[in-house]
């Protein structure tokens, strides 16, 4: 059976800090450990901001595999225009939690960078 | 300790020169200061939300005075600019006489002291975007609102500002430009990223620049990072507007020209971020507003 969490009701039509995503991870991270689905339902919701989606969803990358996150979480009702800015979220979290070598590598380059200049 | 306001301020480089020279001029902390308006015939809005900071932190350590005439009033060099801080609530904010009048193409002069994200949030859809000068649909708002609203929170996570932050706003119908300018008194994103990165003798400019990777913050913990000011210059490039930060001396500006990262002579412990947003409802747009991916992962 499917849970269905409506983000509205639960934090309100401002999703913005990263502790109000954290309370979204807290309700999705424990069913996608355990394989069961879970639609994140984002009607009524007006303003995102990507402090709020990295935690909430970008986290879920860290022990969650990418291909389990396609097949238990549905996300539904987002509005058009944060689409490819979950979508940069989201590739950002892959590329941060895909390994413990690429995070380590993520951290270096950008204190090379950093470094260099 | 007396301050003449000068006559024109306005929000070039050289005008902020000004205006953080005016921190300068009280570095050794008077005990009293006294502000005077009385040559001064044009300010905008980056001016107004600095000197209302300005006055904020002056009184934590001075007893301020505006001048005022002996009928009680603010004499101002010009009526118009009087007219202005009382449509932008400037006057009133601060206490200062004033009467009553509509906003005009002004945005409120607004402080915050704390995080009130829902406040600032209904402030920018309604004050900023909600007026008619931009003719934008409501999900439009929502996506330019999100990244000047991680810029208003960065300074709650990470100035440490004494007086918060303040901001003003205004509309310039012959320029088709709606500015806004956020401005906190603290340590700056230099001085942050400097510590984070444990290089203390990193230029200004670089750290600003490093700041603007895609996969950077100072934020330590377990998540992933931050893409706000990544998402703003986004946007920004696509709509012609135009992003300027100031902070300590590293200075910003990016538009769809130029991404422009420079050190300055003039120092500002602080940070002023102030978009230009071009009212031309033909640049409206975001690269890919219409992405109907499903496979999210």
């Amino acid at each position: 059976m499917m849970t269905h969490l409506k983000v509205r009701e639960i934090i309100g039509e401002n999703c913005i800090t990263s502790d109000d995503g954290q309370k979204i991870y807290d309700l999705v991270h424990p069913e996608m450990q355990a394989q069961h689905p879970v639609e994140l339902d984002f009607s009524e919701v007006k303003i995102f901001a990507s402090p709020f989606l990295n935690a909430a969803i970008g986290q879920l990358l860290r022990d969650t595999p990418p291909d389990d996150l396609n097949s238990y979480l549905k996300i539904n009702n987002l509005l058009p225009v944060m689409r490819p800015v979950l979508k940069r979220v989201i590739e950002n979290a892959k590329a941060y939690y895909g390994d413990e070598k690429n995070r380590q590598a993520v951290d270096e380059a950008l204190n090379n960078k950093a470094a260099e200049e | 300790m007396r301050i003449t306001i000068r006559p024109n301020v306005n929000d070039d480089t050289e005008d902020f020169d000004y205006l953080f020279g005016l921190l300068h001029q009280v570095k050794d902390r008077p005990s009293e200061l006294e502000l005077n308006f009385s040559k001064c015939v044009f300010l905008r809005q980056n001016a107004v939300a600095f000197l209302g900071g300005f006055i904020r932190l002056a009184q934590t350590f001075a007893q301020v005075k505006v001048s005022v005439n002996q009928h009680g009033k603010i004499h101002f060099g010009d009526e118009k600019v009087r007219k202005n801080l009382e449509r932008n609530g400037f006057l009133k904010t601060l206490g200062l006489p004033c009467g009553e009048a509509d906003s005009g193409n002004s945005i409120s002069y607004r402080e915050d002291r704390t995080r009130q994200q829902d406040a600032f949030t209904h402030y920018l859809r309604e004050d900023w975007l909600g007026r008619g000068w931009v003719h934008v649909t409501d999900t439009l708002k929502s996506f330019i609102i999100s990244p000047m609203l991680e810029a208003y929170i960065n300074v709650f996570d990470h100035a440490d500002s004494l007086i918060g932050v303040v901001s003003c706003g205004q509309h310039y119908p012959i320029r088709k430009e709606l500015k806004l300018t956020l401005i906190d008194f603290g340590v700056g994103i230099p001085f942050t990223v400097r510590e984070y990165l444990k290089k203390p003798d990193m230029k200004a400019s670089d750290a600003l620049q490093w700041a603007f990777q895609p996969g950077a913050t100072t934020k330590i913990g377990p998540l992933t990072r931050g893409l706000g000011l990544k998402e703003l210059k986004r946007f920004v490039k696509t709509n012609q507007g135009k992003l300027e930060i100031y902070s300590d001396r590293g200075y910003v500006c990016i538009d769809h020209t130029r991404e422009d990262f420079r050190d300055r002579i003039t120092q500002f412990k602080g940070t002023v971020v102030q978009i230009t947003l071009n009212c031309d409802e033909q640049l409206y747009t975001t690269d890919n507003e219409f992405d109907t991916d499903e496979s999210w992962f």
